[in-house]
């Protein structure tokens, strides 16, 4: 019933169908009566040939009769099976700026309300702290021991706002980057001095930086302002115009050669917003959104087709390369660039659909997850009030091959993904965590999936309803052969799910505690760390850093944990509860370090707050052990916010936005030097 | 009209046999047993070898003498049994005799045919239309509140509305 109360398409066919059957039904009857009549008045009449055609005719009224239903049950079949997933390798062709505004009045004839994508937020932003400096060459080694960024994926660099090359510290501040040196093979931590600023230029914003041994390269935003008109100009004083001014952004990707002081390689502008980097070896994955306006115009659809420079070459897309993911709102084009940093090269690949936000890059492919509505069927004729029947996940799958990106593959799972970490590629297998959470009158619909995907993105196994009833899924990290997983409502239940068999994944184990985990982190094979949220009391008023013992599958069981309660320590978060680069972690040195930050008030200095990184020593037999709270003031007023902690050898460095400070990781209070920003 | 009453041969076997029914109002008893005879109703006593000739006897009790229609052609005149005629119908002045091969122009008007013919499962089906029941092949029954006839020569004659009740009086007696 209620399937028919959310399906009034359904329900108006049945009373159509059923009423169609009735009137068949009636008529059948009154031709059988008929017929019977007859030949019982012939047999009177002594005549004894029975009517020839009336078998033919009744099968001819059956099938009728039938027809209805076949048609209802391929109807709900092909509801059915627009419920169930479904690979779709053809990524529909566009021809021109005019099919895409066809395209957009269809979306909206279907899909009436002003509803947008909510999800184009999530994007890798790094944080810029504050200041400035100048310094001089030392022509010596930095260190081979230093810590790399906290990648999701071995070999696929995430960006991160602070990185080190064992030698100099990078750091980023507003269009600037700083070249801290750092280390040095001969002066150790004594080296630590100012060494260049980079200017990045005007415009510019430094949103993430990569480091190898060849290229610095630096991501960022560059804006423009444009002035948009009102669409009838005549009578309107031109001072009344700027109602609406909006930015163009574009980003902006600066390399500088490393091996040459620093010395700027090549630039690159991708125009729009930043949905992701990575960089794989030499090369540069940038993807990027540009929102359409609703426009009759070919000419300004043209404005906002993807356009990239090479070092002030402009090169724009044509409408014939542009893709089209059937089902998606066409408000963004999607575009996929591959810059080869060595020979400045650029693949551009363009996708028109929604918006996607979470991007998951391994060595081999790119899985760029984003949300599609599925509609009703005949929703724009029948104007529906409620014309989406779900909205879905729709995984768009990019093969790396070289420098060549090329769209491959395009599947809908139920559900939508969490983070970066809800996806992870392992033998040619995608594995990824949904949870569909939606409301149906008083009841709260909940579904949490593990989907594992074969290589054409078809649906080889799900496992679904994990948690318990009303729990959705808080972390997911996968490890090989298996799956952990953190859901969430009252209690922590964390799930080993093995995924060996990609036919077949089951829950091999399970453990329940107060708190969640937001964030988890394999330490190396045996253990696995989670962070997240959870107090003494059993409730979530507090910051919970956890350490799971893996080892026994079956039975996975919290090796030891460290909870710092609300109460005690006044409201307090980490960023590594959400941002998995903010996380320091060595298994070879035995070393946890994350910023945390908490927030006091007292009558006479009103509210201040303390910030830090929380240094940790982990020993497997003994666990958890805590070294100590390095701050670069304490109880500060304004604003020292320390962001980020690297290792080069034995040093611990701590980065806030005014210092960079050293000192060892054994004894991470004794602050061995100090270089101020100011 | 009959009731068939056995003692030595299957009851069933004889009815399909003679393309008969018991009658719950019956004037003939037909029996292969004398002491099943009964008072006041014509009862007719038989062996097995005689069904062929019972048969013959019902056709005759039933359908009376056969009737004769005369009409003509271009091949000239011809006297055809009733029973073979599909329908009458009026094809401008004239009336014709439809059989299954052929059409013959009959010199009767309408009504008198329909007169003569009532006894032998002719029905009025229209103004212009006589139609033999026992060449119907199939009725379908319009939506329109109209039936179809379907003759045994695939031919469509409609039942006028006005014949409707008729028609259907016809086909239960």
């Amino acid at each position: 019933m209620l399937f028919l109360i959310n399906n009034p398409l359904v329900f108006i066919g049945l009373i159509l169908i059923l009423t169609l059957m009735f009137l068949l039904a009636r008529q059948m009857i009154k031709e059988i009566r008929y017929n019977k009549l007859l030949a019982r008045k012939k047999e009177k009449l002594r005549y004894f040939e029975g009517p020839k055609g009336s078998n033919k005719r009744l099968y001819m009224f059956g099938g009728m009769a039938l027809a209805p239903v076949l048609i209802l049950g391929l109807f709900l079949g092909i509801r059915l099976s627009q419920n169930d997933e479904f690979v779709d390798d053809r990524f529909m062709s566009i021809s021109s700026g005019q099919q895409i505004i066809e395209l957009q009045k269809d979306f909206q004839e279907k899909y009436l309300s002003t509803y947008r994508n909510f999800f184009f937020g999530a994007v890798d932003q790094e944080m810029a702290p504050e200041a400035d400096g100048a310094g001089e060459d030392v022509g010596d080694q930095g260190s081979d021991d230093y810590s790399d960024t906290n990648n999701q994926v071995e070999g696929v660099d995430e960006m991160d706002n602070v990185v080190t090359d064992g030698k100099y510290i990078y750091t980023m501040h507003q269009n600037t980057v700083r070249v801290t040196l750092a280390f040095t093979v001969s002066e150790e931590y004594e080296a630590l001095s100012h060494y260049k600023t980079i200017s990045l230029g005007d415009n510019f914003q430094a949103n993430g930086l990569y480091i190898d041994e060849d290229y610095l390269v630096v991501v960022g935003y560059t804006y423009e302002e444009y002035q948009t008109y009102p669409d009838d100009k005549e009578g309107v004083p031109e001072e009344d115009y700027g109602y609406g001014y909006y930015y163009r952004s574009s980003v902006g990707v600066k390399v500088y050669d490393v091996q040459d002081d620093f010395a700027l390689e090549s630039s690159y502008g991708f125009e729009g917003s930043m949905i992701g980097t990575r960089k794989i070896g030499d090369q540069l994955i940038v993807i990027t959104s540009n929102y359409l306006p609703y426009t009759e115009e070919q000419a300004e659809m043209d404005v906002f087709l993807p356009e990239y420079n090479i070092n002030d070459e402009s090169f724009v897309a044509d409408y014939e390369d542009i893709r089209y993911i059937e089902g998606s709102n066409p408000n963004v084009f999607m575009t996929f660039y591959s810059v080869n940093l060595g020979t400045e090269e650029v693949d551009q690949n363009v996708l028109l659909g929604d918006s996607a936000y979470n991007l998951y890059v391994s060595n081999n492919n790119i899985y760029l997850v984003g949300s599609v509505y599925m509609f009703s069927p005949l929703a724009d004729v029948l104007n529906l009030e409620e014309p989406v029947t779900e909205t879905k996940t729709a995984i768009i799958k990019l093969s790396i091959d070289d420098y060549d990106l090329t769209f491959r593959h395009l599947a809908h799972i139920s559900g939508f993904t969490l983070n970066q970490f809800s996806m992870d590629e392992h033998n040619g297998y995608l594995r990824i965590t949904t949870t569909t959470s939606r409301w149906r009158f008083d009841d709260r619909e909940i579904n949490n999936r593990l989907y594992i995907l074969d290589d054409e993105l078809k649906v080889v196994s799900v496992l679904e309803n994990l948690g318990k009833p009303g729990e959705t899924i808080q972390s997911t990290r996968f490890v090989g052969e298996y799956a952990y997983l953190v859901t969430f409502e009252q209690t922590d239940p964390f799930y080993v799910i093995n995924v060996s068999n990609p036919l077949e994944p089951y829950v091999e184990g399970e453990l329940e505690i107060p708190g969640f985990s937001s964030y988890l982190q394999p330490y190396g094979n045996d253990f696995m760390l989670g962070i997240g949220f959870g107090d003494t009391k059993g409730g979530t008023q507090g910051i919970k850093i956890s350490l799971y013992d893996i080892r026994d599958k079956t039975n996975p069981i919290v090796f030891d944990e460290i909870i710092y309660d609300y109460s005690a320590f006044g409201f307090a978060y980490t960023s590594v509860t959400y941002n998995h680069k903010d996380l320091l972690l060595s298994y070879a040195k035995g070393l946890i370090a994350l910023p945390f930050t908490s927030y006091n008030y007292s009558s006479e200095d009103g509210q201040y707050y303390n910030s830090g990184i929380m240094v940790f020593h982990v020993d497997e037999v003994e666990g958890l052990r805590f070294d100590g709270f390095v701050q670069h003031e304490v109880d500060a007023n304004e604003n020292v916010y320390v962001y980020k902690s690297k290792f080069i050898d034995q040093y611990l460095y701590t980065i806030s936005n005014q210092y960079i400070k050293v000192s060892t990781i054994e004894d991470p209070l004794t602050i061995l030097n100090s270089l101020s920003f100011e | 009209m009959f009731k068939v009453k056995m003692r030595h041969l299957n009851e069933k076997e004889v009815k399909e046999r003679l393309h008969i029914r018991n009658a719950d109002s019956y004037k003939f008893v037909l029996t292969d047993d004398k002491d099943l005879t009964e008072i006041g109703k014509i009862s007719i006593v038989f062996q097995e070898h005689q069904l062929p000739d019972i048969n013959r006897m019902i056709d005759y009790l039933v359908l009376g003498e056969e009737v004769y229609i005369l009409g003509y052609n271009e091949r000239g005149e011809k006297r055809v049994d009733a029973r073979n005629i599909l329908y009458f119908s009026m094809d401008g002045d004239d009336l014709y005799a439809y059989l299954l091969h052929t059409s013959l122009i009959v010199k009767y008007k309408l009504y008198e045919l329909e007169e003569m013919l009532e006894k032998k499962g002719f029905i009025r089906t229209s103004k212009h239309a006589i139609v033999n029941m026992t060449k119907i092949n199939y009725i379908k029954p319009a939506i329109n509140s109209k039936i179809e006839l379907e003759m045994i020569n695939n031919e469509i004659i409609e039942v006028n509305r006005s014949y409707l009740k008729s028609f259907k009086e016809a086909l239960k007696n």
